[in-house]
């Protein structure tokens, strides 16, 4: 087990490296455009130059990124271009809005997903005909229209939720729960979707196999068959499903996070983006590859459990 | 059994790792800045002495003036945390408010200013000549926005409270300056501190609370109870919620999460609609900047006829009435009513007339017609079908090129393109200096004629009349030779829940900050 995470986390090295390289190559290649954006349209081009020249991105994007690694591994990610905040204190409280979003939903997801999914493989007859209406037309509608039907609902209508805003948890616990509702059911709605249909289709495959029904000749419970051998082989994809679905979340929360106002890390990497503040947006970057990274590490070392295969 | 235990183990094992993970990634920002939402679900009562909350579009950041930009967001921040030496006033005046008096010389190259006495920054250090002097020449390498503005002008400390401001050139935009990031003046200690940037020290009326901000998210401003006149403002707690998305912003606003936000076109009847009280305001002029009056690019724009018939092939009613969605004026001039350089009979010059339009291009020799580019920049191209199927009418075949939001500024004022979809700056002097004169950004190219040179030198180095009557004729000049095809100028809006009252200035298009009172 120890080789099989060792391996995972040299490729996860490689991953990092290869993916913060191509990202600085690509934003800090029109170093003069950076330095147009941060100063705006009312200077000159000579300000330009010298804004351009102070940063140092005037530099060679090998020689910049090697400054900028060096920093990096010792914890340094500099200060933000626009807002002169420490990169590394700014992540710190970005990540935790968004990571909490991505967890909570998944968290949800995985029990809706096994819940519908098992009950409509199993029930099948007018359950799994629902649940595919159902997942198909959760699937379909996009998040921001699920997002702004939620807002207008619970918060502008009916007055039971915050339309904007994230409470943290040490400032009020309660408010913190309610503040999260609206995000996570807008994410939910499509992932729990996309979930249960998998986990449904995946139990399919599996209770047509021959091993469910030797099982089944044994006496062996149907709780037993369903819970303890099938859903087990089933999880397998049903996992690999729900980390592309983290994953997918972490890039898709920009939209939820701007509509609902949540100080999360995807609006960070988009207004980072937007404003040129590179430093701000390379730690972005990097945050998340290492969330992927993590994420990844975590779903194989589950796999590899659950299927001792994996692990060779 | 050993299996089912290990399997239970590993149940509860990713059962406790995904709550330990949803708690570590909640409890994280304990360390960190509260991530509050003011207000959140309960509202802000925005009484006197409590809270008001306003959403700004824009990030106001960073927080030291020597950086900050010119933006809005930045602009009530600025206001709040600093105060401005000049103020405007209704009428779009600029008038003293830290300072007490500055006085011109005869062609605007000097301006003696006067300071308030006794006033002191809110780390007790006093509120000088010196430490504007000091701030100015941290603007003038601070590497912002307003550095060019700084660079041009010298500063000369007569006595603890009055200074000098000298330029080479006549400079009628330093009062408008003072009353806006030039005149947000910092504690001299804080241009000195590592972290300037994110803790402002100033002599406004409220104190930043890093504690209780969220830097992109949320700031919160507390009251400062050395403030030389605290009384005129009502509430002890500035929050200010960034809001980028406009239906978050209208939501907030109609569940009282914020009492003042800035509102789109296409939201004002809704805003209406939910009981919110809008306030308008005629801002920035909307329509086609002719860059390439020289024809550098395309020489057919070098024929005034040709640029005329650009201006006659835009309904400006229809487009105020559609594209604007009925949130503006329509017009041709860049000075908009009721402001210096607007000249009302000027007002029906290039009335829209197709047929008209294609005769001025086949005098010009164009009767074909001819091809041309225009940027795309993401996220602003709302007008440009407009602009192609109006140019398309006339026979001007307009193509567009995709521009990212990264290289807007450096292609389109690189000279890129020879017609620019435009929007103008708001007061006279600024429009002038931005967009007119030789050396202004928005003249791309840089094109002046000796008669519009010496209109602006008089702009700028008058008063009063004189003045005034110079941006008429600077308006006339420019609207005779085409230099932009404006189609009307658009409303500012904002919207205010029921508790509070607050007014726009015609100059800043912002509910100004000292306005913001409780209601009934």
């Amino acid at each position: 087990m120890l080789t099989f995470i060792a391996k995972r986390l040299v490729s996860a090295v490689g991953l990092v490296l290869l993916v913060t390289f191509v990202t600085f190559a690509l934003v800090f290649s029109n170093g003069m455009a950076i330095a147009r954006t941060l100063l705006g349209n009312s200077v000159s081009e000579a300000e330009v130059v010298a804004k351009y020249r102070d940063l140092g991105l005037d530099q060679p994007v090998v020689q910049q990124y090697g400054q900028w690694l060096g920093a990096a591994l010792t914890g340094n990610l500099g200060r933000s271009y626009v807002s002169g905040e420490v990169v590394a204190e700014a992540i710190m409280t970005r990540l935790p809005v968004t990571l909490t979003l991505v967890l909570l939903t998944l968290l949800f997801a995985l029990v809706i997903s096994v819940g519908l999914g098992v009950a409509a493989a199993v029930k099948g007859g007018w359950v799994d005909r629902v649940l595919q209406v159902v997942s198909v037309v959760g699937g379909a509608i996009p998040q921001f229209i699920v997002a702004v039907f939620l807002v207008v609902t619970f918060a502008v209508t009916w007055r039971l939720l915050p339309a904007t805003g994230y409470v943290s948890p040490d400032v009020d616990p309660v408010m913190w729960a309610l503040s999260l509702v609206l995000p996570v059911t807008a994410i939910l709605v499509g992932a729990a979707a996309s979930g249960s249909i998998q986990i449904r289709g995946r139990m399919l495959d599996e209770l047509r196999k021959e091993y469910v029904a030797t099982l089944r000749t044994r006496g062996i419970s149907e709780r037993s068959v369903l819970f303890k051998h099938a859903l087990r082989n089933a999880a397998g994809p049903g996992l690999i499903g729900m980390g592309i679905l983290a994953i997918g979340m972490l890039g898709g929360s920009v939209l939820i996070e701007r509509v609902f106002a949540l100080p999360g890390l995807g609006m960070l990497a988009n207004t980072s983006t937007v404003s040129g503040d590179i430093p701000m947006l390379m730690a972005c970057v990097l945050f998340t590859i290492l969330v992927v990274v993590v994420i990844n590490l975590v779903i194989d070392l589950l796999l590899g459990v659950l299927n001792p295969k994996v692990r060779l | 059994m050993a299996e089912i235990s290990r399997r239970a183990l590993g149940k509860g094992v990713l059962g406790l790792s995904m709550l330990g993970i949803v708690n570590l990634a909640a409890g994280c920002t304990t360390a960190g800045q509260s991530s509050t939402a003011a207000g959140a679900a309960s509202g802000s009562a925005a009484v006197k002495g409590g809270t008001i909350t306003v959403a700004s579009g824009v990030d106001p950041v960073p927080l030291n003036s020597v950086k900050g930009a010119a933006a809005l967001g930045p602009q009530l921040v600025f206001t709040a945390l600093y105060d401005n030496l000049m103020r405007y006033e209704a009428d779009g005046s600029v008038v003293p408010h830290l300072a007490t008096k500055v006085v011109a010389n005869e062609n605007n190259t000097k301006f003696t200013v006067t300071l308030r006495d006794g006033v002191k920054f809110t780390d007790g250090e006093t509120f000088n000549a010196q430490a504007f002097a000091t701030f100015l020449e941290a603007v003038k390498v601070g590497g912002g926005p307003a550095a060019g503005d700084a660079k041009p002008l010298t500063v000369t400390v007569k006595d603890a409270l009055t200074f000098e401001i000298a330029s080479e050139q006549p400079n009628a935009k330093v009062p408008e300056l003072l009353a806006g990031t030039l005149g947000a003046v910092p504690s001299p200690k804080q241009l000195t501190a590592a972290d300037a940037d994110v803790a402002p020290v100033g002599a406004g009326p409220y104190v930043y609370d890093k504690a209780k901000s969220t830097s992109g998210n949320t700031y919160t401003l507390t009251r400062n109870p050395g403030h030389w006149n605290k009384d005129a403002y009502p509430y002890d707690t500035l929050v200010v919620k960034v809001l980028t998305d406009p239906a978050a912003r209208i939501n907030a606003l109609k569940t009282n999460q914020v009492n003042i936000a800035e509102l789109s076109a296409t939201q004002a009847k809704e805003g209406e609609a939910s009981g919110l009280t809008l306030l308008r305001q005629a801002q920035n002029w909307a329509g086609v900047n002719i860059a390439d009056r020289e024809g550098k690019l395309v020489p057919a724009l070098k024929d005034v006829r040709v640029r005329q018939a650009i201006c006659m092939a835009f309904d400006r009613e229809a487009i105020v009435k559609n594209a604007l969605g009925g949130e503006g004026t329509a017009g041709n001039q860049v000075f908009p009513k009721g402001m210096a350089g607007h000249v009302d009979s000027l007002d029906t010059q290039y009335a829209f007339n197709i047929e008209k339009a294609k005769s001025l291009l086949a005098e010009a020799g164009f009767a074909g017609g001819f091809s041309l580019e225009i940027p795309a920049i993401d996220g602003i191209t709302q007008h440009n079908p407009l602009i192609i199927t109006q140019l398309k009418a006339i026979g001007i075949t307009a193509t567009e090129v995709k521009v990212p939001i990264q290289q807007a500024f450096a292609q389109v004022l690189g000279g890129k393109f020879p017609l620019v979809p435009g929007v103008g700056v708001s007061t006279p002097v600024s429009l002038v200096n931005e967009m007119i004169s030789v050396s202004a950004v928005w003249n791309i190219f840089h094109t002046i004629t000796p008669e519009l040179a010496a209109l602006v030198t008089t702009a700028q180095s008058s008063s009063g009349a004189t003045q005034k009557k110079a941006f008429e004729d600077i308006g006339k000049y420019v609207l005779d030779n085409a230099y932009f095809a404006v189609w009307g100028h658009s409303n500012a809006i904002y919207g205010l829940t029921s508790k509070v009252s607050a007014a726009m200035l015609p100059s800043t298009s912002l509910p100004a900050l000292r306005t913001y009172k409780p209601k009934g």
